[in-house]
């Protein structure tokens, strides 16, 4: 068991830029451990400067590669990097294939960065609360900069979306029918759009596109997303890219809307948290998960409704003390 | 639902050999499994692979040759390993070996090692049993 003592050594450590300590961190927070709570809030209580930049976009479309070019880009200026790879766990073996760090191996081996592959464990796992919990060790590790890989497809990864203060939305040449029925959607999301593989055919096409729909869109704060076309693979645009992205922080800084954006991020990991903390409950007082199956059943025929059903469960949790009387 | 442990396996192939298949299909039989893989793919140095396993806090390292160079790198991760006090960090490897090299390396202290035509089922259960 972790005390006092040892989560001071933990803290010490980590804030010393020790890699074994902040990993230990890490899964402590992955695998839910209690202890890990009292870190973080130490770890917070000093605030940290990092800027955070969130990379997203369908598979393939070149995340990791542009990510190991950004990072570079950092590195050569002698900056700290973390990077976060965030990759989905299967539902049904509860594994995951994690292999954006192959797509690094560039920059991977610098003793200046921290690269963590993150698996999303399901949606009670909390995927933005522990995204969120790692950016905050490594920020506290001393990274000037932490990076996060997330496809942005689905709840949970869009909401891994809203740790980082500046969002890249990567797309490729061929995406533009696909965009245009994303629409608000992508817009939602995207504080810089990176056109990548612009060594392919239709590059400009979908640039037309994204300015049409980022033309539609009603952004707040008067900041226009730029588009930047990049070759990740070559390196080409990148300048303009980080340019583009460092304009952003400053921006979000000066509009207070960096202030707001953390608090969005630690709202989401409330809920997650209580979201979690509610099915861990509902699990050790009624077994839930194993009964799930037959209330579906009784639903589905019938038998009882969805209010009722709710109402009982709460009843016999003493999550509701007794039915209501004042109504 | 609620968040399990996991154990993660930090999969690499070490060395100049570029033949990835195997290793490939491993990582999705693991995955399978219920495993995190980590995919580190070809051309890695052991200094490398302990450095990931340090970020990644893998629970085991699996590596894979072909060309007949799995004592001296067994050797070589053994120390690595003890030199930073990461005992714990299990060592898989495969490959073509022979058995007399198959009982070399258990002796160096490689925790399971796996020749070509392992089956699924048996691979699994191992590593499941070492982890
Ligand atoms: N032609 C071309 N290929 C690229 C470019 N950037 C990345 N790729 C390739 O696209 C594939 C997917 O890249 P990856 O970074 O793994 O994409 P991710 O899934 O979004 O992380 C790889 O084969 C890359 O080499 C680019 O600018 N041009
Ligand atoms: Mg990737």
């Amino acid at each position: 068991m972790t005390d006092r003592e040892s989560i001071e050594n933990i803290i010490v450590n980590i804030r010393k830029g020790n890699k074994w300590f902040a990993s230990k961190l890490m899964s402590m927070v992955e695998d839910g451990a209690y202890e890990s709570e009292e870190c973080l809030r130490i770890l917070r209580s000093t605030p940290g400067q990092a800027h955070i930049i969130g990379v997203t976009g369908w598979p393939g479309v070149g995340k990791s590669t542009l990510i190991s070019r950004i990072a570079r880009f950092f590195l050569d200026k002698d900056k700290q990097v973390g990077i976060i790879a965030v990759d989905p766990t299967s539902p049904i073996s509860g594994g995951s294939l994690l292999g954006d760090r192959e797509r690094m191996r560039e920059i991977d081996g610098d003793e200046r960065l921290f690269i963590r592959s993150m698996a999303t464990r399901g949606h009670a796992g909390g995927i933005a609360a522990n995204a969120n919990a790692f950016v905050r060790i490594m920020e506290a590790m001393g990274k000037d900069v932490i990076i996060i890989e997330t496809v942005g497809v689905g709840q949970d990864q869009v909401s891994v979306c809203y740790v980082a203060d500046t969002v890249v939305m990567t797309v490729i040449p061929g995406m533009g029918d696909y965009l245009q029925a994303l629409k608000a959607g992508i817009m939602e999301v995207g504080d810089v759009f990176a056109v990548n593989k612009a060594d392919k055919k239709g590059v400009d096409e979908v640039v037309m596109d994204l300015r049409m729909i980022i033309g539609m869109s009603i952004r707040q704060n008067d900041w226009n997303p730029p588009i930047v076309k990049t070759v990740a693979v070559k390196g080409i645009g990148i300048d303009e890219l980080m340019a583009r992205i460092e304009r952003h922080r400053e921006h979000i800084a000066q509009c207070g809307k960096l202030f707001s954006k953390r608090i969005t991020a630690v709202k989401l990991e409330i809920m997650e948290a209580l979201e979690a903390r509610f099915f861990r409950l509902l699990n050790e007082k009624i077994d839930f998960e194993e009964k799930l199956e037959g209330y579906a059943q009784q639903v589905l025929e019938g038998k009882t409704d969805r209010h009722t059903l709710l109402e009982s469960i709460f009843r016999e949790t003493g999550i509701v003390q007794q039915e209501r009387s004042d109504r | 639902m609620k968040a399990a442990k996991k154990k993660r396996v930090i999969l690499a192939k070490v060395g100049l050999d570029g033949h990835d298949n195997g290793i490939r299909i491993v990582s999705k039989w693991l995955m399978d499994g219920g495993y995190e893989v980590i995919y580190a793919g070809l051309y890695n140095t052991p200094e490398r692979i302990i450095q990931m396993t340090i970020e990644e806090n893998a629970d085991a390292i699996g590596v894979s040759f072909l060309s007949g160079e799995h004592l001296f790198y067994a050797g070589k991760f053994k120390s690595l390993l003890g030199q930073k006090d990461m005992g714990h960090v299990k060592l898989i490897m495969g490959g073509v070996i022979t058995p007399e090299d198959v009982e070399a390396l258990k002796g160096l202290g490689v925790d399971a090692v796996f020749t070509p035509g392992t089956r699924r089922d048996v691979l699994l259960s191992k590593i499941d049993s070492i982890m």
